[in-house]
């Protein structure tokens, strides 16, 4: 413990050294957190669980980059972290956050080794956002964009992996403008040298870019087993490759955009004689129009996705919902498990998976029951609508999407389900109707609800699902620095439903009732300082509400959370 | 202008081909059109029994490599579970399963045991239980002899063996020997492992070298895939910071003497048991080579030779800041034919 000390203290030492000696060949970077929370749980009638629990800790992130010369860049991040309570050293821990480097070799191609952060396509290597998240208002966010951080989950759908990548482009003087090419190989599972070998995770993407108006591409990615680094002479594969079009033309006043991508997937074992292999494949078509800013922008788009699809790079999910919350993770007299709740969703990191899985794991359908699995989720076909518009002052900024889904085959039976999505957001900016307030004055609201019907001769089996969020957020400004935000967002399920369960070669061996009447609210407030744009302190008041009518085994209970958050990035 | 248009017209025509010729290519691909998983009426139709739950057999020997077999058959698949209880102790087998048929696949008893003691001869209930409408059936069975394990016994505890290098820390508590006043899943005794040492993991070892055995050793098969190492072991209720390890090792030069320094070393290294006794079972070609409790490239030829193993050694570790800590163990036993059941 004394020597990493040491080592930190040493690398910062000789960080600042150099910086003040030579510029910025190399200088210092990084995060802090301190985070404070007093919880409390209330069941009626429960009288064993300790109803308050108190939690916080510091932490700090120190990056060391290096740039030795003009085409190499060096990064490397140590974590320190003290949970409250841990006094001269006892309860802090040092971690090695990430480390990578990059460059240019002889001006044309780039590489990365190390810690990189990577995506292709949403049906071929894409981090789908977690559920709820499309809708946040700004305090929901206080304590998810720090999960967000911790994961390395980023706004652009990027996974966090370790290997390399390489790229470059190829100019054209005739014909074709450019051809862009990117590959990649990370190493997803080391070998223990018994029955479990090296897993790796490689593929890439190339791009002809014919000119502004037209692009085509390919993408290539397969998951694989290696075999002869551990005696199984099984290994695993899911290659999947696609193919990806994007079409610009002016049509009058209309400018339209056409974008489509299809492809193949297989998922198989060798030499494992159980294992049947899965073959599918998929298209998706989408057709932009937009007219100036008058206008709102529509899209139109359809999708076939296979019962057999699979590409793990895309449908890996980032909350398990197998895993259980770690705040009250029992609760009640019986000491049963707690729901995670969509408090837990927002700052509970336990719950989250910063890895690639190759099954496709278990979701809630009280938070997402139409692509748990993102656009890439097997046995969908339809159409969705789409609506974007911002009026000229940018009061009103709204989203709506509306879904048409079925499944492509059915399950158990050959009747389908069918899904119907209602997304709308909307963003009002009240202070552009007021001059003289010259400090934000925001209103926001997300609705999305989502209904599965599946009917068949067998009433028992018959499906009727139906959820809906709703999230009123607001801001307002009270001077230069000082802001009050807060949110109600409800989210209500209803119906049954009939959840899969899969054998180790993502087969359904059998169906699972799901039965819920789950009423759910959470009330957040916060104070918001801030210092600058990286540098934020507030101070939130959280209220959760939960029941669900049809489980008598998971009795109501309500959280309350007073918490003081300060975040610095510099 | 006519140039512009001509490149235009190409463009959309290239884009045109891109666009069809992927659709076509991905289309072509076959895909299964039936539906998936079982059919619901299977599963979520009425419930009615079909046929008794009955027995193939009144009296089994299992000594004669008997089995009995348990039949059933519903109208839907449900969850059912068969419980097996000896008159004379609280020895218990358990078999469950999803299905709408109990047969010799899914419903065969071989002698072996759930929850210990071992069974004895004598008469044993039988129930059987089924999820979808909460029903019982019942049937007895007559265990006029009982299954032999086969394959080499290390070692059974029911007495030490002058041949076992036996070592335990001085801490407090130390319990390193043999103990009778619990059930044992065979036999009459077993090796008591307990103790709190605050100034190392270890808590105490146990070598079994080959020589203890007998005459030839393991007596173990070149083939890694064939040899199943099998032991029982016991974990308190509230006792949950014990680690047992056990290494296996190898002497592949056949100087008499196991080196650590080029020769393998396997391992299997178990925590979080569960409470209670347990049978644990590994397949020999199974092992992985570790360090610090990670796997790692073994020193030596790197081949599993069940045939050249010289020693096994059993060592109980524990968080020297964790406290006092137990387990319990009896019968080691390399099996051949699949891991043991007792």
């Amino acid at each position: 413990m004394i020597q990493k000390k040491y080592i930190v203290v040493i690398a910062l030492t000789l960080c600042s050294t150099i910086t003040l000696g030579q510029g910025k060949k190399v200088w210092a970077s990084g995060a802090a957190r301190s985070v404070f929370q007093q919880n409390k749980l209330n069941s009626a009638g429960d009288t064993i669980t300790p109803t308050n629990l108190n939690s916080g800790n510091t932490l700090v992130d120190v990056a060391l980059n290096a740039r030795p010369n003009a085409n190499t860049f060096v990064h490397a991040m140590v974590r320190v972290r003290n949970d409250f309570g841990g006094f001269w050293g006892s309860g802090v821990t040092f971690d090695m956050r990430q480390m990578y480097l990059k460059g240019l070799v002889n001006d044309a191609v780039r590489y990365q080794l190390g810690d990189i952060n990577y995506k292709l396509s949403p049906y071929t290597f894409f981090n789908n956002q977690e559920e709820l998240s499309s809708h946040q208002s700004e305090v929901l966010n206080i304590y998810r964009d720090m999960v967000h951080y911790d994961l390395f989950y980023t706004d652009d759908n990027t996974w966090r992996q370790q290997g390399a990548a390489v790229d470059f482009t190829l100019e054209f003087s005739k014909a074709v403008k450019e051809l862009q090419v990117n590959s990649f190989m990370f190493r997803n599972r080391p070998t223990d040298f018994g029955q479990s070998s090296e897993r790796i995770f490689f593929g890439g993407n190339a791009t002809l870019l014919q000119s502004d108006k037209l692009a085509v591409g390919l993408n290539y990615v397969d998951m694989m087993d290696v075999l002869g680094t551990s005696r199984s002479e099984m290994a695993f594969h899911n290659p999947v490759i696609t193919g990806t079009t994007e079409i610009h033309q002016k049509v009058n006043a209309y400018d339209l955009s056409f974008t489509s991508e299809s492809g193949i997937s297989e998922m198989y074992t060798l030499n494992d004689p159980n294992a049947k292999g899965l073959r599918d494949y998929f298209y998706d078509l989408d057709l932009k129009i937009t007219r100036g800013d008058k206008l709102p922008s529509l899209s139109v788009n359809y999708i076939n996705v296979g019962p057999q699809f699979r590409s793990v790079g895309a449908q890996s999910r980032r909350i398990n919902f197998e895993s259980q919350a770690q705040m009250f993770n029992r609760y009640g007299n019986d000491q049963v498990v707690r729901p995670v709740t969509q408090l837990d969703m927002m700052q509970d990191a336990s719950l989250y998976q910063p890895t690639l899985s190759m099954e496709l794991q278990r979701f809630a359908p009280q938070y997402d029951n139409v692509q748990p699995y993102g656009k890439a989720t097997p046995n969908r076909k339809g159409l969705s609508v789409n609506a974007i518009h911002s009026t000229n002052n940018e009061l009103i900024n709204v989203d709506a999407t509306y879904r048409m889904l079925s499944e492509v085959v059915g399950q158990g039976t050959d009747e389908l389900r069918t899904f119907n999505v209602i997304d709308l957001s909307a963003l009002i900016r009240l202070d552009t109707l007021m001059p003289t307030f010259k400090h934000p004055l925001e209103v926001s609201l997300g609705i999305t609800n989502q209904n599965t019907q599946r009917d068949i001769a067998l009433d028992t089996a018959d499906v009727d699902f139906t959820s809906t969020m709703v999230d009123l957020g607001v801001k307002v400004g009270l001077s230069k620095d000082f802001a009050i935000i807060g949110s109600y967002r409800m989210i209500n399920a209803k119906g049954l439903e009939f959840l899969n369960t899969r054998n180790d070669y993502s087969e359904i061996v059998d169906f699972e009732r799901f039965n819920t009447e789950m009423n759910q609210s959470i009330m957040s407030v916060a104070l918001r300082y801030t210092f600058d744009e990286k540098n934020h302190l507030n101070i939130v008041w959280q209220k959760l509400n939960y029941e669900d009518a049809a489980n008598s085994e998971t009795p109501a209970f309500d959280l309350s959370q007073f918490g003081i958050v300060y975040s610095m990035y510099f | 202008m006519k140039m512009i248009l001509n490149k235009t017209s190409i463009m959309n025509r290239f884009a045109a081909f891109v666009v069809i010729g992927t659709m076509v290519f991905t289309v072509g691909c076959e895909r299964v059109t039936e539906p998936e998983g079982p059919n619901l009426t299977d599963l979520y139709g009425d419930f009615t029994v079909l046929e008794d739950f009955k027995t193939s057999q009144d009296d089994v020997d299992f000594s004669a490599n008997e089995t009995v077999y348990f039949s059933a058959r519903f109208s839907t698949i449900t969850s059912w579970t068969i419980t097996i209880k000896s008159s004379t102790s609280d020895a218990t087998k358990i078999i469950e399963g999803r299905s709408n048929l109990i047969n010799e696949e899914n419903g065969t008893w071989d002698g072996s045991t759930t929850i210990f003691p071992s069974f004895g001869t004598g008469a044993c209930t039988v129930e059987l239980w089924t999820e979808a409408d909460s029903s019982k059936q019942n049937a007895n069975v007559n265990v006029t002899g009982l299954r032999v394990p086969n394959g080499t016994v290390v070692a059974d505890f029911e007495a030490i063996n002058p041949d076992w290098n036996i070592f335990a820390q001085s801490g407090a508590n130390m319990s390193f020997k043999l103990a009778s006043d619990k059930t044992v899943p065979q036999g009459s005794r077993y090796f008591d492992m307990g103790g709190a040492v605050n100034w190392d993991w270890l808590i105490g070892l146990i070598d079994f070298p080959a020589k203890s055995v007998g005459p030839n050793g393991f007596g173990l098969s070149s083939n890694p895939n064939e040899s199943y190492f099998n032991v029982a072991l016991y974990r308190p209720d509230t006792i949950t910071n014990g680690v047992v390890l056990f290494q296996f090792k190898e002497d592949e030069n056949g100087d008499g003497n196991f080196n650590e320094a080029n020769e393998d070393m396997y391992s299997v290294e178990l925590k979080g048991l569960d409470a209670g006794w347990q049978i644990v079972s590994i397949k020999y070609s199974d092992m992985v080579a570790l360090e610090n409790g990670q796997p790692t490239a073994p020193k030596g030829n790197g081949l599993h030779n069940p045939d050249k193993l010289e020693m096994i050694s059993c060592l109980f570790l524990a968080n020297p800041s964790s406290g006092y800590s137990q387990a319990l163990m009896d019968y080691m036993i390399f099996t051949t034919d699949g891991p043991l059941k007792l």
